[in-house]
């Protein structure tokens, strides 16, 4: 990874609830751009609320986080929805609207974030053939497969070309066809120079597509190999 | 721009359409509340206009008893003059008071009086203003010469309490009505906030900006006021219509001002939209960020 600038840093980033709870304790790594990365652990392990301080859906209580060069910490509350257009985020449960067909998903997240009509029209067809789905355009969530969801959702965070695309457990309801064709997809993503972050324990698959695992467990990262490069 | 606007205003009427029996609810109570405010808000200056014509034309009649001669006369109509706070004593004669009251009632037959006037002489005393009325009064009334004198401090006592009154009414009904139609319209957009919280926290994960997640919620509160408004300015003017035909055919108070139905739709639809505007604010500033 030398050579490259990195895309995440953070370090000694914990997030404290209470005395007694807390979703990340001192979490220190450090991820390069065009990385493709697993974020790994059992649930409670802290996995959701690290990609949820990358987000700025919580915020942490200490340490420093730092994506493209940027404090967190100092995204404005008003700013917010700046940072997450540099970012595609995934949800595990896919999100789409039951009532909205496969271009109309797409399409109502382009006019979120202010893309004209004429814009949609043009954008939405490109997204779909990216993430093969376009063939299922006129289809409505209930009418796909688990498999499809995925790559409609995949689709929709890929809407305004993020550098960085995270995703929450994006095989966790998929059978392992379908899995395999997800990841399939967020590999080419990143052979394209996508920065990817997979938050999974779907351990079979991270060893079908190997590549550099981030454990954490108990709210902290646990990788003697990363231990042994000064930061995970 | 204009995509952006239609964007905004095609959300809106989608949530509009999703909960169209709470919206009826907020909408019914917008427009009573804002009726009921309207029509307390209407007497009340009608009585206010009523009572500050009272003060500045304030008159005492004040009669005189029978058989002065012209001495006497001028002797008491100099001494009114004399007490200060008067301005002016005009004399009406006992004949000229009978013809003003045949004037003014002509289906009343007064034939049986030409020959045995009932009406005396009198005086139209104009005063500075109504505050020193009764004292005035008093210092008349122990002349001699003088049988009754009669003020319009009854009228004005019962205007003022009629305005106490109305204020208080206005303030406990109207209001009450009013925070009612405020809380319906903030469930109105809670509930929407909750039937669209898939869209909102799908807004969030792709960057929507906050004006395009909560100005849909905005514009859906100001459009609930905005027609309950509407429906309140043209209930009241209907009312102020009736009341105007009634007061007219009945004679009294000389009708009523009319107010334009175009200027109550501005005002009232205006109110009701700040007013749904200001509603569905709290209710995105507390909910939105939890959705």
């Amino acid at each position: 990874m030398d050579g490259k600038q990195p895309c995440i840093q953070l370090h000694r980033v914990s997030v404290v609830f209470s005395d007694e709870v807390a979703g990340l304790r001192d979490v220190s790594l450090r991820i390069e751009r065009g990385e493709f990365i697993y974020l790994c652990g059992q649930t409670g392990s802290g996995k959701s609320t690290l990609l949820k301080v990358l987000t700025r859906e919580v915020a942490h209580t200490s340490g420093k986080a730092l994506i493209d060069g940027r404090d967190l910490a100092e995204v404005k509350p008003t700013d917010v929805h700046l940072l997450r257009r540099e970012m595609g985020i995934v949800p595990q449960d896919f999100a789409l609207l039951p009532n909205r067909r496969v271009w109309e998903n797409v399409g109502y997240a382009l006019r979120a974030i202010g893309k004209t009509r004429k814009e949609v029209r043009h954008r939405v067809p490109e997204i779909l053939e990216q993430v093969n789905i376009l063939h299922r355009a006129d289809a409505y969530p209930a009418e796909l497969s688990g498999g499809e969801q995925q790559r409609v959702a995949i689709g929709r965070a890929m809407i305004s070309s993020p550098p960085l695309l995270i995703a929450d457990e994006p095989t966790a309801n998929l059978d392992l066809e379908h899995s395999m064709g997800i990841m399939e997809l967020l590999r080419n993503l990143n052979a394209k120079g996508t920065t990817v972050i997979v938050a999974t324990h779907d351990m079979p698959i991270v060893e079908r597509f190997p590549a550099r695992v981030i454990k954490m467990e108990f709210g902290r990262v646990y990788r003697p190999d990363d231990e042994e490069r000064g930061d995970a | 721009m204009l995509d952006r606007v239609e964007f905004l205003i095609s959300e809106a009427w989608s949530s509009l359409r999703r909960n169209v029996w709470m919206t009826f609810a907020a909408v019914t109570t917008v427009a009573m509340a804002l009726y009921i405010l309207g029509s307390l808000g209407f007497v009340y200056t009608f009585i206010s206009g009523h009572l500050s014509k009272l003060n500045q034309d304030f008159k005492l009649s004040v009669f005189l008893v029978d058989g002065l001669d012209e001495e006497q006369m001028q002797a008491s109509e100099a001494a009114i003059l004399a007490i200060p706070g008067v301005t002016s004593v005009d004399f009406v004669s006992k004949d000229q008071a009978f013809l003003t009251f045949q004037e003014a009632n002509p289906d009343i037959p007064l034939d049986d009086f030409k020959n045995d006037n009932p009406f005396p002489d009198s005086y139209e005393v104009q005063l500075e203003g109504i505050e020193k009325a009764a004292k005035i009064a008093e210092s008349i009334e122990e002349m001699e010469v003088i049988d009754e004198v009669r003020d319009a401090s009854d009228l004005r006592r019962l205007l003022v309490q009629s305005q106490s009154i109305l204020r208080l009414l206005g303030v406990v009904t109207g209001g009450l009505m009013l925070l009612t139609g405020g809380v319906l319209i903030y469930n109105t957009i809670v509930l929407t906030i909750y039937a669209r919280r898939k869209e909102l926290s799908i807004m969030k994960l792709v960057g929507a900006a906050r004006s395009s997640i909560s100005g849909p919620l905005i514009i859906e509160g100001a459009v609930q006021g905005a027609i309950g408004g509407l429906l309140a300015a043209l209930l009241l003017s209907l009312t102020l219509q009736s009341v105007d035909a009634m007061a007219r055919s009945l004679n009294a108070l000389g009708g009523i001002e009319p107010t334009s139905t175009k200027t109550l739709v501005l005002i009232l639809t205006l109110c009701g939209a700040f007013y749904g505007m200001i509603c569905s604010i709290w209710a995105v500033k507390r909910q939105v960020e939890r959705a």
